[in-house]
Order: structure tokens, then sequence, then C-alpha cells
């Protein structure tokens, strides 16, 4: 028999231990003090007035959507006055999506998880991890069937597939294709840790380099292949070419890695305790999903995660003292009824309550050197409209947890004062090393920060 | 009739007679087409799409046809996006995942390993004879590199739906020959020689179709287009041949060919793929209704909603029926299961065939489970998208997505609007939702007396449900008078050739030019023909087989 494993080595899973290549890197983002990003997205805007703080500076009320926040405000930002683009009409949900980490609505931007990804790729055994919690949709994928929560999972508990379907994912690779989310815990898993099992020495195995001597051989024969059939075609169809190209790049990143010779002291970490599959309880679910995000910060297995709580206008379905509300027909657009407004400020704080769980989490959990992991992580948490029922998109809902290597403060309520969005991800790219205009909204790194 | 008849000559006139005859069987020839029986040169009209991939279900399927894989690998590789034409072989959205790549190398050695035991063991009880995939052994006078080239060049032949070219039979024997050299041994360097077969761009890209501009489609070309769409997958060994001999361009051949792949088990293909996802039953039993409100709601129910569809589908697209009838035939299939969840007698497990008076409210498409169930919310009706699912699937005629507006949902019931219809109508009387609504909403209030879960009822929230309206410009008392007007209306027949068309060619059908010359020539000759479905697809594969220009 062949194992699914077997089947998936190339996809990201590499059954090899973790090992970090000679190659050169900025400064900032070395072995030794590796920065980390979280791309975070809550669907279906917020309620402003059950969001936003009344003052300003580090001593700010937290409103009913932002109370989960009161054991980890040290580490977060509350940004208010940020707009996602230069109009209040960003193209509703998807619209907003598109630019949400991309601050750009052109096709074939890249996502700042995808540029940090590509920095860091060589070092880590993910360049991204992109999570999802909801599977895309109400008939689709096959076989499927709600559980009580209102999310969907197989039966059978086999469908692994990463998915992206009505392209409702947040990260997307430069050369056009959007990068699937994972949804499954345990593929997860596999795709950071590989089989789990690392080397004690670090050592690579001649059977390992014989191995990735073979499949270069492989490696070279196609990319000659995509090399003349580039010559036979148009410039559109050329396209298809790259991105079948930018694959084999990826192949080729892993190989180095598997063939690298281990640099530096590994992190002492877990990469070997299994995880469940889907929890059947939606909170424990998102959770967990935060902890492999801090187990793999933690191994230096990805530098780079994204993680959607729901696809775009997310139908999932909440109970509110005693009445389900799908998030975005009934919940999302109130209408200004008093009740259904509530049961959507109540599910923006199950939402926030997943974002304070991870930066608690980043905050208790160290690198090897001591350090915890919040000091050199930034979380990004956003969504695609700000006031839920009007789509609106001049005065976004933003948090920004962490410290990025000194580059944020947090701990404070800030007016953003008419900036963009996408000029925090400038804020965050320069800690990585990269500077400069980012997509078509982020021109300055942002003040206050 | 005289634009139809201008629109068959003016498409005969530019050549496109030679293709299977696709249009009839109109006895004028073209003079300087007689004499042979090749197709000439500009005889393809349509343009091909864009250099396109093979889905996730291609990838496995001509795995398992070329080399009888059980693997099965793709299904773990990123899904693929289904866009607005609601088909999964859409080129625009067939864009290629690092993932997809990276899958490949993955799994290509699991599969080559695989395939290779399975021939080492028929080889041992029959010989080489019985070999599907090592056309060779080394020994005797056959040396270890001949055998190599041999076995490689023979798999790129089929993996890649044409021959490789020298170059690339020689980059794959290289991968070969460094390895042995490298001290593996045969098995083990022909293994990883044939695994970059399937790394190679020219698996996953649909390669064969390439061709300069303004040249002719390949027969290579041809052959994978027919073999992809009725059997959603690659040719096999005698397709394969009549390309490499050239002869496949031979009207003759091509009209043989196409008769053999349509009346293949194989075909099946179009039942379970193409029509399926045109009509949005390909997962009926991934419906998740709320069974708290809907009693009676199970798997098994689900299942059965599923096999009634098919049934019904296939009595009139895959036997000797007028197509149209599909919109109000007085039949049903149920099981014992469904009928007794649907109010109608029968028992068993397996499916009967029910006759219904006409008029009856569970005939034609829309009577039937699957339809209703998947244009509804899991917890209630949505009448908008049941109006959708007649404009974009039965009438091709799909209206632009709301742009700029703020979509509200349907206030909840109350003393004074308990009916939807009474709801949804003052929620969009501006005129911004209006113009829309108006022609979509009295489609899905016809349909209100059929609840999201299928089951017919008279009333919703103790209010009797209305479901008269307009359908265009007539009105209609009900949903049989509604489905009268479907039927009556000529974009209906229409459309079954428009979707048929668009997925044998996998992209959009441009608004002028020659694909809607083609598309009127094969409107017109399926309404001659008493819409049968499969004269249609005939003459679709015979007319896409060709597509040809940039």
């Amino acid at each position: 028999m062949i194992s699914r494993r077997t089947v998936l080595r190339g996809s990201g899973l590499a059954l090899l231990p973790l090992l970090h290549s000679l190659l050169p890197r900025s400064a900032r983002a070395d072995t030794n003090s590796p920065l980390r990003f979280v791309g975070m997205y809550a669907p279906n805007g917020i309620v402003p007035a059950l969001w936003r703080p009344t003052a300003f500076g580090t001593t700010f009320d937290l409103p009913m959507s932002l109370a989960p926040l009161a054991s980890v405000r040290q580490h977060v930002n509350v940004i208010s006055n940020l707009q996602l683009g230069d109009d209040n009409n960003m193209g509703s949900h998807d619209g907003g999506l598109k630019v949400f980490l991309t601050a750009s609505r052109l096709d074939g931007a890249s996502s700042v998880d995808q540029v940090i990804g590509k920095l860091t790729e060589s070092k880590v055994n993910l360049a991204t991890l992109n999570l999802g919690l909801e599977n895309n949709g109400y008939y689709w994928p096959p076989q499927i069937v709600a559980n009580s929560q209102g999310y969907y999972q197989a039966p059978n508990g086999e469908d692994r597939q990463d998915r992206c379907n009505s392209a409702q994912c947040v990260a997307s690779v430069s050369k056009g294709a959007a990068q699937a989310n994972v949804y499954h815990p345990q593929v997860a898993f596999e795709r950071l840790f590989g089989s789990g099992g690392s080397s004690a020495d670090g050592g690579v195995s001649p059977a390992v380099l014989k191995e990735a001597v073979r499949r270069r051989r492989v490696v070279d024969a196609v990319k000659g292949h995509a090399a003349s059939l580039k010559t036979k075609l148009s410039t559109a169809d050329q396209q298809r070419v790259e991105e079948y190209l930018e694959g084999v790049r990826r192949i080729e990143v892993d190989l180095d890695k598997m063939t690298g010779s281990s640099s530096g002291p590994s992190a002492t970490c877990d990469k070997s305790t299994a995880v469940s599959p889907i929890p059947v309880d939606r909170d424990k679910y998102a959770k967990l999903m935060c902890d492999l995000i801090v187990r793999g910060f933690q191994c230096d297995a990805t530098r780079a995660a994204t993680y959607m709580l729901g696809q775009g206008t997310s139908p999932m379905s909440f109970t509110v003292n005693g009445v389900a509300y799908s998030h975005h027909g009934d919940a999302s657009h109130h209408g200004s009824d008093a009740t259904k407004t509530q049961a959507k400020g109540t599910i923006d704080a199950w939402q926030v309550s997943i974002f304070a769980y991870l930066v608690d989490q980043l905050s208790k959990v160290t690198d090897a050197d001591g350090t915890p992991l919040i000091k050199r992580a930034a979380i990004y948490y956003g969504s695609d409209v700000a006031d839920s029922d009007l789509h609106d998109s001049l005065n976004m809902p933003v948090l920004l947890g962490g410290y990025l290597g000194g580059a944020l403060n947090p701990g404070r309520h800030i007016d953003g004062n008419h900036q963009h969005v996408g000029d925090a991800f400038v804020t965050i790219l320069s800690a990585f090393g990269v500077t400069g205009k980012f997509g078509e909204f982020g021109v300055n790194a942002m003040s206050g920060l | 009739m005289r634009p139809l008849l201008l629109s068959i000559l003016v498409v005969l006139a530019s050549g496109c007679e030679g293709l299977a005859s696709p249009f009839g069987s109109d006895p004028k020839k073209d003079p300087k087409d007689s004499g042979t029986d090749s197709v000439p040169a500009d005889a393809c009209r349509l343009s091909r799409a864009p250099l396109t991939r093979l889905n996730i279900q291609d990838i496995d399927a001509t795995l398992a046809s070329t080399i009888d894989d059980t693997v099965g690998p793709a299904r773990f590789f990123p899904a693929d996006v289904i866009g607005a034409l609601h088909f999964d072989n859409d080129a625009t959205q067939l864009a290629i995942a690092p993932g997809l790549v990276q899958g490949l190398e993955g799994a290509a050695g699991a599969v080559i390993d695989a395939t290779w035991s399975k021939d080492t063991a028929r080889m041992g009880s029959s010989g080489a004879a019985g070999a599907k995939f090592r056309p060779c052994t080394p020994g005797g006078s056959v040396t270890e590199a001949t055998c190599a080239k041999q076995t490689l060049s023979a798999f790129a032949r089929r993996a890649w739906r044409r021959p490789a070219t020298s170059d690339e039979l020689a980059s794959l024997v290289k991968v070969y020959d460094a390895t042995r050299a490298d001290g593996d041994d045969f098995a083990s360097a022909v293994k990883l020689a044939l695994s970059a077969v399937l790394v190679s761009p020219n698996f996953v890209l649909r390669t064969e179709a390439v061709v300069p501009d303004g040249q002719a489609a390949s027969t290579f070309a041809v052959a994978s287009r027919l073999s992809y769409f009725v059997w959603g997958t690659s040719p096999d060994d005698e397709l394969a041949g009549l390309a490499d001999s050239g002869a496949l361009t031979q009207k003759a051949v091509l009209d043989a060919q196409i008769a053999r792949l349509l009346a293949d088990p194989k075909a099946a293909a179009l039942k379970t793929r193409f029509v399926a996802q045109w009509f949005n039953v390909r997962n009926v039993e991934g419906v998740a209704l709320d069974a708290a409100l809907f009693p009676g709601v199970t798997k098994d129910v689900m299942k059965a909603m599923q096999l009634q569809i098919t049934a019904y589908l296939d009595e009139f697209l895959f036997t000797d029926k007028d197509a149209l009838d599909l919109i109000d035939a007085p039949v049903t299939y149920v099981n014992g299961t469904l009928a007794s969840f649907l109010g109608l007698s029968a028992s068993g497990d397996t499916l009967t065939r029910v006759s219904l008076s006409p008029g009856d409210p569970r005939a034609g498409l829309l009577g039937q489970s699957a339809p209703l169930v998947v244009t509804s919310k899991t917890t209630k009706t949505n009448v908008p998208k049941r109006g959708n699912y007649v404009l974009e699937r039965l009438l091709c005629s799909p209206l632009a997505p709301p742009a700029g507006v703020v979509v509200p949902p349907v206030p909840d019931a109350t003393t004074d609007q308990p009916t939807v219809r009474q709801r949804l109508d003052t929620l969009t009387a501006s005129a911004a939702c209006n113009g829309c609504h108006q022609v979509l909403d009295p489609i899905g209030y016809a349909l209100e007396v059929y609840g999201a879960d299928s089951r017919l009822r008279t009333q919703e929230n103790g209010a009797t449900i209305a479901p008269s309206g307009t359908f265009g410009t007539t009105s209609f008392k009900n949903a049989t008078g509604l489905v009268q007007l479907i039927k009556a209306d000529p974009r209906t027949a229409a459309c079954m050739v428009d979707r048929t068309l668009t997925y044998a060619l996998g992209r959009r059908l441009a608004t002028d030019g020659d694909d809607q010359a083609v598309l009127h020539a094969l409107q017109t000759s399926f309404s001659t023909k008493q819409r049968r479905f499969q004269a249609l697809l005939t003459e679709v594969a015979g007319a896409t087989a060709m597509a040809c220009k940039p």
C-alpha cells in the first residue's frame, strides 16, 4: 500500500528533519531572533458601537466585542480610523477580501504572508501556513455534512484537500494563483513537521543526499520542457508556464533544505505529538489552529501564517441566547435591530477571543533563547468591510498584536488618522527587511505604531 | 425560418461542413471539398481555449486510463475553482497553484512504483504481452538503453497525449542514464525517468493542443479534445493510433470515432461531469438540510434524491427522446424511501419510474427534488436563487450580480408579512433592486410551493402561498404554468446547445463572430432533429475537435 503521506511528499510535507540552509538572510530575520507574521481574517465586519473604544492612548475602554482582549491588552494595539482604500466602497465583501492582505485591487498582487514566506522559505519547512476554519460553502466539497456548529466536515474524516473555492482565500501568490487554505489540523501538522521525527544530530544522511540528487534530475528535465514550451506560446499562455515554474521553484527550495547543513541551535519544541482531526467543538477547533501556528513558530517550521476564522460572507451559524444566526445573513445585516446587533457583537467577541488566545499563547511560549514569541511576532487582525451592515471601508476594524522585535509598541488604542491599512503592512515588512511601497495602498510606514 | 437557414449556409460556405457533418445533412457540398475525405485546413472556425490544464478529476482519470493507476493522487491536491460558467474545466479558472506542481512531484514516484509492480505481476503471469506499461525487458538483443528509451517514449506518448519531441525524449533518457550510471538498477533508473513524465508541464498542461497561430489543430489535439469531452480522460490506444497516423482528420474516420466514444461506457463522464454540473446536481447528497426544521430528512433521502435526478436526466438526455421534454415531463423516479418522504407510493430500495398526470406538481425538472434542494438554504427556500437557477442554467440568460449595492437579508416573518413574497417585494421595491428582482423573484415565488426540502406545501407561516406571476410579459397561475412558459421559450432549447458547446470548449463563448455562427448552426440542427441530445453531442464533438484559432 502507498500511504497518503508518501503521495503527498512533495506538497510541502518534507519527510525530513528540520534543517537550515546556509543562505544569507537579512540580519533581522536571522535564525537566532526570527520575526514572524500572522494575518488573521474575521468575516463580515463589525458593529462600530460595540467595537470602538472611546478613548485613545493606553487607558482605553473595551466595548463588548473587544472585551476578550482584557487579559492580553498590553500586547495589542487597537487601531481606529484606518481606511482600506481610497474611497468608502472597496467592492463590498469580495473586493475587500482581495485587498485585505495585498493592499491592492490588482490581479496577481502578492499578499503580505507570501512576501514574508518567500524571504524566509529557505530557513523553514513551510514558507507559509495558510489556515481556514470554514470549508468554503454549503454544497461543496463532495460528501459534506453540517455538524451542529454549522461548519462542515467529511463524514468519514477523509476530506483533507486544501480549498479556495470562489477564490475566497486571503493569501495570493504573485504569479496569479491563489493559495488555498488548509482546514484540516492534521494536514497542517504534516505540512509543518513532516513525519514528525527530527534527527538528533542534524546531519544529512547519504540516503537523503542521494534522494535529493535523483529529484534534482527530474526537476532539471522538466525545467527544460518548460523552457522549450515557452518558446511556442503566446504571452498570455506563457503565464501558465510561469505559474508552473513557481511550483518547480518551491520544490527546489525544499531540495536545498534537504541537503543544506544544519546550522545553529534548533529550538526545543514539540514536533512529534500528533494533533486531532477537526474537533466538533468550534471553539476547540479554532484554538487548535492557533496552537498549530504557535508550534510552527516555536519550532521555526514556518514564519508566516494566515488564518481565516470563516470564509468571505461567512454563513457560519452561531447560537446567541438560544437563537441560531447565520453570521452573514442574519447577524451581520442586522438592520439596526437591537437583538441582531447584539448577536453580531457577540459573534465578533468570539472571533476576538480566538485572536486573544493566539496572542496569549505567543506570550507564554518562548524561542530557544527564552524570548517570548510575542516579542518577535506581529499578529494582524481585520476584516473585509468595516460596519457589517453598511460594507463601508473608511474606518476598518484593525487589531495589531505583538512587538515584532521592537518595531511595534503595543498596549494602546491608536488613531490611525486616515492612513491606509496597507501602511501598517509597510511597517511590518520593513521589519523583515523589505522596504518601499506595498501594493496599491501601502505607501508609507504607518506613523504612531 | 429564413434567418436560420441563412446561418447554416454561411457556415457551410466557410468550410465547416467537412467536420463530422455537424450541421445536418445538407446535400449541397462546397465544390472545393469534393473528391477528398480530408477536412480542409480552414475548417476550424472556433478559437481554442487559453492553454489549459488537466483539472483535478482529469489528472486522476488520465492516470487511471493510461497506466491503470489506483492511487488517485490528485484528490489530495488543492481543489479546482468553479467560476461563473459552473464547469470545472473552465480554462480561465484553472490556474496552476504551487501545491499542484509540488503534489505531482511528490506523487509521481509512488504512482509509477505501483504501476510498475502491477505490470511486473502481469508479465509474470502472461509474459510481455500482458504488460500495459512496460513494452520490453532488457535481455538478449534488447539492451537496457534501448528498452529504457522505448519505455519512456511509449509512456510519454500516452501521458502527454502526443509524442515527445526528440529533445524531450533525450532529456528523459538523460535522467535514466545519469541514475543508472550512479549505481541504481535498471528498474529504479527507468522509474525515476518515468516519474519525470508526470512532473513535466507536458502532462498537466494540455500542450498537445499547442500549435503556432493560424495553423490547423494537430491530430493529437483533435483526439485529446474528443476524449476529454466525451470520456473525461485521455485517448485510448485506438484513438491515439489514428492521431499518430493522421487518419483522424478524415471525415469518415472522425465520425466513426465520435460514434465509438459516445457508445463506450466511459461516456458516462458526460453524465457525471457535464450534465451533473450543468444542473448543479453533482453533490445532492452533500446538501446539509437542517434536520431539526425538516423532519424525515436523512442521508438515505438525500441519496435517493441524487438517484432520482440522475435517472430523470438520463431518460431525456441519454435515450432517444426530445431533450426539451425534460422541462415538463409527467414523470418522476422514486424508491421507497423517497416516495414516503414525498408522499408518493413506491416501495423497495431500487428506483421506480412513476408516470404522473400532466400538471402534477412533481412533474418536470423543477418538480424533482434535487434542483429545489440545491437552490435553497439549509433552513429555508431562497427565492432569488431559484430564479437565478432557471435563468442561468435553463435559459442561459444570467443577470449581472448586484453591483455597488448593499444586499440586505430578507426580514423575518411578521404577522403583517408572513410570506417571503410580501417581505421580499417590500424590500426590493426601489428601482435599484426592482430591475432584476422583478425578473428573478416571480420564478422563485411560483416555486415556493416546494419547501427547501422539496416537499409540497400550500402555506408559509400560516398564510397561503401565492404562486402566480409573470414570466417576461406573460402571466402564469402557478408553477405548472411557469414551466410551460419556460418550455415554450426558444431560449430553453437554445441554452441546451449553448451549455454543451461551452463545456466542450472549456471556455466562455464569444458573443459574436464564429462562436455565435457555429452556435446558431448547432441550434438549428438541434431543432431540426427534434432535440435529440445524442445527436447534439455528436455534432458538438465534431465542431469542437478542430478548434484551432488562437
